[in-house]
C-alpha cells in the first residue's frame, strides 16, 4: 500500500501541480482580511514562512487552494480574499486564533475577487503599512526557500537535528551538536540564523545586510559556495566583499588526513 | 636549527590544505621533474604521505624510513586463522591488559565497520566487570552511521567521550589508552579501488578509450579480485584513473595543464612498488590493497597522534595510540587472504565482508551487513577541530613532518622549507622510463 506517489492523499496537499500553480498556497491576513502573498511550494515551507511572518502579523492563514480555485499572484494578490472567513483552526475562529499562523486546506471555490482594499487599509499609515507587508513577505518567501535550498545542499552535517529530531535521551548531554559543519562561530547555523534576521528585519535591506554580516564573520572555507548559491538562488548579486573568494583560515585545520 | 638536511624523517606530509598552498606552488614552480611529481601526488592523491614499510621499492624525495612500529610483518602463508579468530585473540589481548594492569581503553568509535569490528570483539569477550575499563569516544557522524548499534550495546552501558571535545592530548593525560581502527582499510583494500570498479567507464570514455578496448575491460572487471586477471591487465586504464584531470580546479600550482605523463609515472611507482612486493601481488584489488597496505599504512597510523592531538609529544603520542589493526594478527590474516571474498566480493557493498559477518554474527543487524558503505567518520571530526592557537605544536596545518628523532618539523620554520625544496630538486624520477 506505500506504493502510491501523486495517488496518496498527502499529494493533495501538495498543491504547485509542477510548477503550473502560482498560488497553491495562498497567506491571508484576517486582520487586513485579504491575501497578501501567494507560493506554490510544500505546504511545510508555507507554514514556516508564514512563522516568520508573524513577528510582523498575527493569525496569519496558510490556504491551501483547491486547483480549480481562483488563480493569483504576488501582483494581484491583495485583490482576493476569503468568502468564508469563519474558518476554525483548532478551536477558535483563525480571525481570533492566535500570533503563530494556522494552515488549512480550503474547499474549492474559496477564494473570491474584490476591487477594493480592505475598508481600513485603503490609505494612510495602513495602507503604507499593508504595501510593506506585501514587499517584505515576497522578500521573505525568496530568501527563505533559498537558505532552505542551499542549507540542503550543503549543510551534510545536520548533527544537532539528528540529535534533536532522530536520536533524543540517547545522546550524552554534554555532547557537541553543531547544527551544520561550517566551522566558523555562529552556533545557530546557517539556515536557522537567516530564519532568525528575516524574522525581525523591518525590512529586505536591513534583512541583507544583516546576512551579510553573518557570512562575513563566519567566512570559512565551507561557507564559499554555500553563500554563492544562496545569492544565486536569491537572484542577487555576490556581494562584492565575497567576490575574491577568500577565506579566513584561523578557524581551519586543513584537509588534513 | 631544527632540521639538517641530510636528516632521516619518520613521517612526511605534502598536503594542499588551503593554508600551505603558496609554499607548495612555488616549490613546484621552481623544482625539476622529480619534483613536480611528488607535489603532484599530493594534488591528484591529497595527502602524499607515502613510505614502504618493507623492502619493496619506493623512494621519497628525502631520506625517510618506516617507524619501526608500523615495520611490515615477515608474509608467512602458513598463516590459518580466520577473520574471526584473530578478532577475538585481539579482544583477548585486551582482557588480559585490563586484568594484569587495570588497562583503561578509549576506543575510538565512528560506527563503521572498522571499529564496530573493534567493539563487538571486546563485548563478545570480555565480562561486565573487564568493560568497565572500556569507554567509547565518539560523536554525532558516529552515532548515525549504526543508531541501532548504539542503542542496543553502547549507550547506557559505556562510559562516552565525545571525540570531538576530546582530542588524542585529552585522552592520554586522562590516562586512557587510545584505540583507533583508522588502519582497518589497510587490511580490506581501498575506496580508491572502489571508486574505479565503481566508475571505470567513466574514466575510460574520458580518456578516450575505443569500443573494443571498452569491452575488454568490462570482460574482465567483474574479476577485479580474481588472482588469474593481473593488475597490469588494467594498466591504461590505471593509468588514466592516476592522471590528473586537465579541468581540475583545485589545487592548482600554476600550471594550465597538468603533467601529461603523470598517470603513467604513478602507475609505473605504484607498479614498481607491487612487483617487489613480499607477498604475492596478482589481482586489480591485490594492486589497489597493496597500495594502502603498503605504502599508505604509515598515514593511517599516525595521523591521528600528529593531526588531532595539539599537546603531547609526536613520539609517546605515536606509542601511546593504539592500532587496532597494527597486530600480527590482522596483518597476516590480510597478507593471506586475497580472492577469496573475505575483503571485498564485487562492489562497495561488499567491501570487508568478513568484518561484516563478524559484526552481523554478534548484532544480527542485516541492515548493516548488506548496506553499511565505508565512510570517512574520521574526516568529520578532523576537519571541524577546534584549533587550540596556544599548541606547543603548532597549527595542525603547518605540521610537515617528523624526524627519526620524533622531533616535530613545521612549515614555518625556515629551515624546513629549506630542507623541502633542497631535496624537491634532488629528487630523480627512477621508477619509469
Amino acid at each position: 500500500m506505500w506504493e502510491k506517489t501523486t495517488d496518496a492523499k498527502t499529494s493533495h496537499f501538495h498543491m504547485n501541480s509542477f510548477r503550473k500553480r502560482t498560488n497553491g498556497n495562498a497567506y491571508y491576513s484576517p486582520g487586513v482580511d485579504r491575501f497578501f502573498a501567494v507560493d506554490s511550494l510544500d505546504p511545510y515551507s508555507s507554514l514556516e514562512i508564514a512563522q516568520i511572518l508573524s513577528s510582523k502579523v498575527p493569525g496569519i492563514a496558510v490556504c491551501l487552494l483547491a486547483v480549480d480555485d481562483l488563480w493569483f499572484d504576488n501582483e494581484t494578490a491583495h485583490q482576493h480574499t476569503l468568502k468564508d472567513k469563519n474558518v476554525f483552526a483548532v478551536g477558535a475562529s483563525i480571525l481570533f486564533s492566535r500570533q503563530m499562523p494556522t494552515v488549512r486546506k480550503f474547499p474549492p471555490n474559496s477564494v473570491i475577487k474584490v476591487d477594493q482594499p480592505s475598508e481600513d487599509f485603503k490609505d494612510g499609515n495602513n495602507a503604507t503599512a499593508f504595501q510593506a507587508l506585501q514587499e517584505y513577505a515576497r522578500f521573505v518567501i525568496q530568501a527563505y526557500h533559498a537558505s532552505k535550498i542551499a542549507n540542503m545542499y550543503f549543510n551534510s552535517l545536520p548533527m544537532e537535528e539528528y540529535a534533536r529530531e532522530l536520536l533524543a535521551g540517547q545522546v550524552p548531554a554534554e555532547f557537541e551538536t553543531p547544527v551544520d559543519n561550517i566551522n566558523g562561530s555562529l552556533k545557530t547555523g546557517v539556515h536557522r540564523e537567516i530564519t532568525k534576521i528575516l524574522y525581525t528585519s523591518n525590512d529586505s535591506t536591513e534583512a541583507l545586510e544583516r546576512i551579510n554580516v553573518m557570512w562575513r564573520e563566519n567566512n570559512t572555507p565551507l561557507t564559499l559556495y554555500w553563500r554563492a548559491q544562496f545569492y544565486n538562488l536569491l537572484d542577487v548579486p555576490l556581494p562584492a566583499e565575497f567576490s575574491n573568494g577568500q577565506f579566513n583560515l584561523e578557524r581551519y585545520s586543513g584537509y588534513i588526513l | 636549527m631544527s632540521i639538517q638536511l641530510n636528516e632521516t624523517l619518520y613521517f612526511s606530509s605534502i598536503n594542499f590544505n588551503g593554508v600551505h598552498n603558496d609554499f607548495w606552488t612555488a616549490c613546484y614552480n621552481e623544482t625539476g621533474e622529480g619534483g613536480k611529481f611528488a607535489i603532484d601526488l599530493a594534488r591528484r592523491l591529497n595527502p602524499n604521505r607515502y613510505v614502504t614499510r618493507d623492502s619493496s621499492e619506493w623512494t621519497n624525495p628525502w631520506p625517510q624510513e618506516i617507524i619501526p612500529k608500523y615495520a611490515m610483518v615477515p608474509y608467512d602463508s602458513s598463516f590459518k586463522l580466520n577473520f574471526s579468530e584473530v578478532s577475538d585473540l585481539k579482544a583477548l589481548d585486551f582482557k588480559a591488559r585490563i586484568n594484569s594492569k587495570n588497562e583503561r581503553f578509549a576506543m575510538m568509535y565512528s560506527g563503521g565497520i572498522d571499529s564496530t569490528t573493534m567493539v563487538v570483539a571486546l563485548l563478545k569477550n570480555l565480562t561486565v566487570q573487564e568493560l568497565k575499563n572500556v569507554s567509547i569516544c565518539t560523536s554525532i557522524p558516529a552515532i548515525v552511521e549504526n543508531p541501532v548499534f548504539w542503542e542496543k550495546f553502547i549507550y547506557g552501558k559505556f562510559e562516552i567521550i565525545d571525540s570531538m571535545a576530546n582530542k588524542y592530548h585529552d585522552l592520554i593525560t586522562r590516562g586512557y589508552t587510545p584505540v583507533t581502527a583508522d588502519d582497518g582499510d589497510c587490511i580490506f583494500g581501498t575506496v580508491f579501488g572502489i571508486g574505479l570498479y565503481h566508475n571505470w567507464e567513466v574514466v575510460a570514455n574520458k580518456a578516450g578509450f575505443t569500443e573494443a578496448r571498452k569491452a575488454e575491460i568490462r570482460a574482465i572487471m567483474p574479476r577485479f579480485s580474481d588472482p588469474e586477471v593481473h593488475y597490469t591487465q588494467f594498466a591504461d586504464l590505471l593509468t588514466a584513473y592516476f592522471s590528473i584531470p586537465p579541468d581540475q580546479k583545485f589545487p592548482i600550482v600554476g600550471q594550465a595543464v597538468p603533467n601529461p605523463k603523470f598517470g603513467k609515472l604513478l602507475y609505473d611507482k605504484f607498479a614498481r612498488n607491487a612487483q617487489t612486493a613480499t607477498v604475492p601481488i596478482n589481482s586489480l584489488h591485490d594492486f589497489f590493497w597493496w597500495l594502502i597496505f603498503n605504502v599508505k599504512m604509515l598515514n593511517c597510523g599516525v595521523r591521528g597522534a600528529l593531526y588531532y592531538n595539539d599537546h603531547i609529544e609526536p613520539e609517546r603520542a605515536i606509542h601511546a595510540i593504539e592500532n587496532w589493526y597494527n597486530d600480527p594478527l590482522y596483518q597476516n590474516w590480510s597478507m593471506n587472504n586475497n580472492n577469496n571474498g573475505t575483503k571485498i566480493g564485487h562492489t562497495a557493498a561488499t567491501y570487508k565482508q568478513a568484518a561484516r559477518d563478524y559484526i552481523y554474527e554478534f548484532d544480527r543487524n542485516p541492515w548493516y551487513r548488506s548496506f553499511k558503505l565505508k565512510l570517512e567518520s574520521m574526516a568529520l571530526n578532523v576537519v571541524r577541530q577546534d584549533i587550540q592557537l596556544d599548541s606547543s605544536m603548532g597549527r595542525p596545518t603547518s605540521r610537515f613532518g617528523i624526524t627519526k628523532d620524533y622531533k616535530l618539523i613545521t612549515l614555518e620554520q625556515p629551515d624546513v622549507q629549506e630542507y623541502i625544496r633542497h631535496h624537491l630538486n634532488n629528487f630523480q624520477i627512477t621508477w619509469s622510463e
